[in-house]
């Protein structure tokens, strides 16, 4: 088996599964008891944070325990909007950005009068930091910006862009950094940016628990109501074995190691060499390495319908991706691509090729093979 | 291109007859810390040791663990190149490339230093050399004597030349060599104070033992741990130490039944340096270190202290007593135990704390009321002798270890 769609999701480290199972079990209290039972859960609960946020160079008070990417990108963007909204009713997002990032200013255009622009990316899949800042108006509230879009992989420039932001002390930066979290140095992003998501089962955690980091002072209105946990930002009972999960898994693969990401940029540069060699594919974004996730690489197979070949790769136990797979069961092209600037058919065509640092040389290999193979047959 | 860390020597240099024995203290230190490093190569001098790799990556990830060792006043990341002027001069080209390309600034100067006499130049005339061929190939480059903006320094040995910016110098924690000043018995309670105390002491040269007081099940096995990593965190920079587990609990429940409540924390801090004095005096440590500081609670006014002393014979040393909480807080994050610390888990001394303590107990009082609290020596024999003795080792940083065991 081959599994290459890590940018969807990773397989839990086992490690990770067994502190779910065993909080599961022995820490079965809500942390809002007072007895005994719930101090430790609350214990519990609190070590995870301070080990997260310590990690991450952040104070404890400023993590936000989420139902993962999702909700994190709903409570950034619909908080921000909701509480900054006698300051103005302009928001600015990127058409690199996650689907759940659009639809939700998309809903707060709708149905809350907020007026949303779309800043465009050029060929590469890039936001123009330039256009960006031109798209600014005095009614802004907040600035939404993925940190490597889950399709391509194509690196926005958030750190020139958080620099430029500093000086507009009204709005408020959102970064999501789902797919980048561990891979990439976002730790040094941090001081320039307000709210950043993060999804545990992107780093080998399990699905269903995230982050938002809110620095302190950013004012954000709840989605829930309820008991005020979390400070109020969160109601909900705290989900004890996915976040003490989520805890251990960050600290196993969420920490950013240059020697690390360096190995799968050489694993990256690997596969794009040796898919070059395949007729009718055709690597997507820049070909400078730096300006694209270590983890990802995309590429058009021209003249294919990339659904067609994913199912055949399946059917020989290889796993891609035909789109960022929150969308992938609509059999629709990719807004991003269309947004690249691609025909429809090509925007049809793209594959996605993700991994974690299992893959080796001969997976590489393993797999190419396979894919000029099944290319070959469906061409026929 | 080979490169070089110059480690300098602090004021252990100073010391007269124990320099050597100082200097071989603190070079088995870097020893065992380069030891796991492959390729590096040690050459000690007068006051300096020099660490030589071909990497500059290892200078650098050598001079992180290196800059925590006591004894250090600073450390140079310099090149190595031939004593020869051409090789000179273009290492120096290169690092005020390196030094324009950061943003340093258009003004400089050049220091050099010859121990090497045979070299035919001065170092005044090597300056002079070296200052006018940057001129030359960095034309908005100027010399300033007095005030330059960054500084390349030349450091001519016998038989090759260390190069480097000035301002890339790191300075190091400073203190003696561990050891270097005698053994004390350190008490830890997992606050904020009593480590940074503990570390301000291992600068001084103190080689340290620990000592903390449990008092299960009025704190947790959490409580434990958590002094535990402390230990292993300040193992990081006093190697291998000692930590010995006191059992309290019988103790402080016996003083809270026989003792009025006002003096409760007088009482239970004289029994703590009682039992340490003992453990220290076993153990052949000659002082006890503790993390008081001047006025922050009630029993840390000078009251409270003479009253405490009053029970050992033995110096009682504390690194904290005229700072204020917020230098302290600033030191436990830069030593990183602050995080550890503030973990929620109470230790024995936030236990048992009465509404109204006294600032000011009256010593004959106290001693009287001791005096009718027959047991209590026999409950600190006790206490002695079920002590638990752990070994701990260094805890690094790179070992990024969880707050919890399941975490």
């Amino acid at each position: 088996m081959l599994y290459l769609d890590c940018a969807a999701s990773t397989f839990i480290d086992p490690q990770v599964a067994e502190t779910i199972s065993r909080v599961m079990l022995e820490y079965p209290a809500n942390p809002a008891s007072v007895h005994g039972l719930g101090e430790q859960a609350a214990q519990l609960v609190q070590a995870a944070r301070l080990q997260m946020a310590t990690s991450l160079g952040l104070l404890s008070e400023e993590l936000i325990f989420t139902s993962g990417g999702t909700e994190s990108n709903n409570l950034a963007i619909k908080g921000v909007a909701s509480a900054g909204r006698d300051k103005g009713k302009h928001l600015l997002v990127t058409a690199a950005d996650h689907p759940s990032v659009l639809a939700c200013a998309q809903q707060l255009a709708t149905s809350e009068g907020f007026s949303v622009t779309v800043v465009p990316v050029n060929q590469q899949g890039v936001v123009d930091p330039d256009q960006l800042e031109r798209s600014l108006t005095s009614e802004t509230v907040l600035v939404s910006m993925v940190h490597a879009n889950s399709e391509t992989g194509a690196i926005q420039p958030v750190a020139e862009v958080g620099r430029r932001l500093k000086k507009y002390r009204q709005l408020s930066f959102h970064v999501d950094a789902s797919q980048t979290l561990g891979k990439l140095d976002v730790p040094s992003l941090l001081p320039d940016i307000d709210l950043l998501t993060a999804s545990a089962h992107k780093w080998h955690g399990p699905k269903g628990v995230g982050l938002l980091i809110r620095r302190n002072g950013v004012q954000l209105q709840p989605l829930f109501s309820g008991g005020n946990q979390q400070q109020g930002h969160r109601s909900g009972t705290e989900n004890v074995p996915l976040i003490a999960g989520m805890a251990r898994a960050l600290r196993l693969h969420g920490t950013y190691d240059q020697t690390k990401t360096e190995r799968l940029y050489r694993l990256r540069q690997s596969l794009v060499d040796k898919l070059g060699e395949i007729p009718c594919v055709q690597l997507t974004g820049v070909h400078e390495q730096s300006e694209m996730a270590p983890h990802i690489v995309h590429v058009c197979l021209q003249g294919f319908r990339a659904e067609v070949v994913v199912r055949a790769l399946s059917a020989k136990q290889i796993y891609v991706s035909s789109q960022s797979a929150c969308s992938e069961r609509r059999s629709a092209p990719s807004p991003f691509l269309l947004a690249m600037g691609k025909s429809e058919s090509e925007a049809r065509a793209g594959l996605r090729i993700s991994y974690d640092h299992s893959l080796t040389e001969a997976g590489i290999v393993d797999f190419c093979r396979q894919l000029q193979q099944t290319l070959i047959r469906i061409a026929h | 291109m080979r490169h070089v860390l110059i480690v300098r020597l602090g004021e252990l240099v100073l010391k007269g007859d124990n320099r050597g024995r100082f200097e071989k203290t603190l070079l088995e230190r870097v020893k065992s810390i380069v030891e796991h490093v492959p390729d590096v190569r040690i050459e000690t001098a007068f006051g300096r040791i020099y660490l030589f790799a071909a990497e500059e990556a290892t200078i650098t990830q050598i001079g992180e663990s290196v800059q925590n060792l006591f004894g250090i006043h600073s450390l140079s990341p310099a090149v190595v190149v031939e004593n020869e002027l051409s090789a000179i001069a273009s290492t120096a080209c290169l690092l005020a490339d390196k030094a324009i390309e950061s943003e340093r600034g258009g003004t400089f100067k050049v220091e050099s230093k010859r121990s090497n006499k045979s070299f035919p130049l001065t170092a005044v005339q090597m300056s002079a050399h070296i200052g006018g061929r940057l001129l030359e190939s960095f034309s908005h480059l100027k010399v300033d004597l007095h005030n330059p903006q960054w500084t390349l320094c030349i450091d001519m040995q016998s038989t090759q030349s260390f190069v480097y910016l000035k301002e890339c110098t790191i300075a190091g924690v400073g203190g003696f060599p561990l050891g270097a000043s005698g053994r004390a018995l350190a008490l830890l309670s997992g606050g904020i104070d009593s480590p940074v105390a503990a570390w301000l002491a291992m600068r001084r040269g103190l080689h340290l033992e620990l000592l903390h007081f449990h008092s299960y099940p009025y704190t947790s096995e959490q409580a434990r741990d958590k002094v535990i990593r402390l230990a292993k965190r300040l193992a990081a920079y006093g190697g291998t130490l000692k930590l010995h587990m006191v059992p309290f609990t019988e103790v402080q429940e016996y003083i809270r039944r026989k003792v009025q409540d006002r003096l409760w924390v007088t009482v239970m801090r004289r029994a703590m340096l009682r039992i340490a004095e003992r453990v220290a005096e076993r153990a052949s440590l000659q002082a006890l270190v503790t993390g008081d500081s001047l006025g922050q609670v009630a029993s840390q006014t000078l009251g409270s202290l003479r009253a405490m002393e009053e029970a050992t014979s033995m110096p009682v040393i504390r690194p904290l007593i005229t700072m204020d909480k917020q230098e302290i807080i600033r030191l436990a994050s830069q030593i990183e135990t602050l995080s550890i610390s503030e973990l929620p888990f109470d230790d024995c001394c936030s236990l048992f704390v009465p509404e109204h303590p006294t600032t000011n107990p009256n010593l004959n009082v106290v001693i009287e009321s001791e005096r009718r609290s027959r047991q209590l020596e026999a409950l600190l024999a006790q206490a002695i002798e079920r002590l638990e003795t752990l070994e701990i080792a260094a805890l690094t940083h790179s070992s990024n270890p969880p707050l919890h065991p399941l975490l």
